[in-house]
């Protein structure tokens, strides 16, 4: 797991400089006046190479985190420790939960900030608008990742993956910048709303329901 | 003595197959109690059940007095809980998985943990994932050991395990639960290894207890009697009469009676033999008796 993290952690290190870097290669090329042209005419964001990467962090944790937990039912010996189950569920999602957002937000305000000695305030800003939606759905699939896992019943793990391909297809539908706006608090409602869905899991796993 | 287990009116299905119905049985302090049955009697399902891994049907089970469903953690730390198969979390090394439950158990004693791993030829690095199965047992069995718990559910401890390892972890948890008078809730396919350490067997038949008595009780009564029968005639089961089987002018019948009231017993079917020999039986020919060959 912790590799696991710091090879995460790498990746979205690694990104900052290649991102700012290929700003100032096309800012090089084709000159910073008709870039901030053609970014603020045509709403282009030279930042949507991160559209899917916080989204692939998220699952890669949530199933690696969840998958050797529930192998052999190893779970079982989890919630058997004397703690609180309730609260041992809570410590397992807020160690990845935490772990993620502390990559996200270093690496994207560290992005933001690189980026601000070459783009205006308002464009930076609309991009973060346009960035939040994908951070949300990395944090919200790595919650449904748990909830998948923990699962007891194939078939209804089934169902859950559907659910939450579809969940997270609402996160990622745009990546313009102004196209969740309005919506972006809904999604964090969304992904707030989905920390429960692991405890429905637990719930089932706890009443014996077969595989 | 107090009651540690105290399972009422136990009722469970899976789908419409009925596994128990109004089972009923406790475990009192300090005995050494085995669980024996056929493949698919319920063996893991009590042990389920017992831990709050699965809502029965019907009734309840209460472990030092508590709902199952709801144990407080105080109580899970009074129960060392083996599964089936020596599962432990397989990403840890030997040193990792002892730091790991030791930050939980309030009693937690780290010498017979370490006393069986030193045992083992393995480094400290290692992780459990790449051991053998004997191997787990042994980590397993040393978690359980370290918890220094009041009462040990074990689910099928020998499951894949080779003679050695068999012996080694029955005669380690034999000396362990003697000295320390832990009280002990098992389960195993292996009933040799049963012998050796249970005080009390609970004996499960399809959807009911078919027996709970002391192993002395089991294997100092209950006996095989063989006679002959000259015209192959039937002997019926009856609740003393265990299994009787006739083949080729000899029959073969189970029972904890006496021989005399067992030969009465042959005569109500008209069988009259000449010649009746009982045999003292170990606990797994008394379970083969008791449950039948298939």
């Amino acid at each position: 797991m912790r590799w696991l993290l710091a090879g995460l952690a790498g990746v979205f290190v690694a990104i900052v400089p290649y991102l700012v870097l290929s700003l100032h290669s096309k800012f090089r090329f084709a000159g910073k006046a008709h870039l901030w042209a053609v970014i603020a005419e045509k709403d282009v964001n030279m930042i949507s190479q991160l559209q899917y990467l916080p989204l692939v962090a998220g699952l890669m944790l949530g199933l690696f985190q969840f998958i050797p937990e529930m192998n052999k039912k190893s779970f079982k010996l989890t919630l058997h420790l004397p703690h609180p189950e309730k609260l041992t569920v809570i410590k397992m999602m807020l160690f990845g939960f935490v772990s993620l957002s502390g990559i996200f937000v270093t690496t994207g305000g560290l992005l933001l900030a690189l980026m601000r000695f070459s783009l205006p305030t308002a464009i930076i800003g609309a991009w973060l608008i346009a960035g939040l939606p994908w951070y949300l759905a990395g944090l919200t699939a790595y919650l449904l990742a748990a909830w998948v896992c923990i699962e007891p019943s194939w078939k209804q793990r089934a169902i859950n993956g559907i659910v939450s391909g579809a969940l997270l297809a609402v996160f990622l539908r745009t990546s313009g910048s102004f196209g969740y706006m309005y919506f972006t608090p809904g999604l964090v409602a969304v992904c707030l709303l989905v920390i429960l869905f692991p405890f429905y899991s637990v719930f089932r796993f706890k009443e014996g329901v077969p595989e | 003595m107090s009651t540690v287990i105290q399972c009422e009116n136990i009722t469970h299905y899976y789908g419409k197959r009925l596994i128990y119905e109004d089972l009923n049985f406790t475990v009192a302090q300090g005995k050494i109690l085995g669980l024996l049955g056929k493949n698919g009697t319920g063996k893991t399902t009590i042990i389920n059940i017992l831990n709050g891994y699965l809502k029965p049907y019907s009734g309840a089970c209460y472990l030092f007095g508590e709902d199952m469903r709801v144990l407080t953690p105080a109580t899970k730390a009074r129960v060392g809980l083996l599964l089936e198969g020596h599962v432990q979390h397989s990403y840890f090394n030997i040193v990792q998985i002892e730091k790991f439950y030791s930050r939980f158990f309030p009693n937690w004693k780290s010498e017979p943990y370490w006393e069986l791993m030193n045992r083992m030829k393995v480094t400290k690095k290692q992780k459990l994932s790449t051991m053998s199965c004997g191997q787990r047992s042994q980590v397993a069995l040393g978690l359980i050991l370290a918890q220094n718990p009041e009462l040990l559910i074990l689910d099928d401890f020998s499951m894949g395990l080779d003679p050695g390892y068999r012996r080694l972890f029955v005669d380690y948890l034999r000396e362990y639960v003697t000295t320390t008078g832990k009280t002990v809730f098992l389960t195993s396919h292996i009933i040799q290894d049963m012998e050796k350490l249970i005080d009390e067997a609970i004996i499960l038949d399809f959807g009911k207890i078919l027996l709970h008595r002391s192993t002395k009780e089991i294997t100092g009564q209950f006996r095989r009697f063989r006679f002959n029968c000259p015209h192959n005639l039937k002997v019926e089961a009856t609740d003393d009469l265990y299994h009787p089987k006739v083949l080729n002018g000899y029959g073969e019948v189970y029972s904890f009676l006496p021989k005399q009231d067992v030969l009465a017993a042959i005569k109500k079917h008209g069988v009259l033999p000449t010649k009746i020999e009982e045999e003292h039986l170990n606990l797994e020919d008394a379970f083969i008796g008791l449950t039948g060959k298939y």
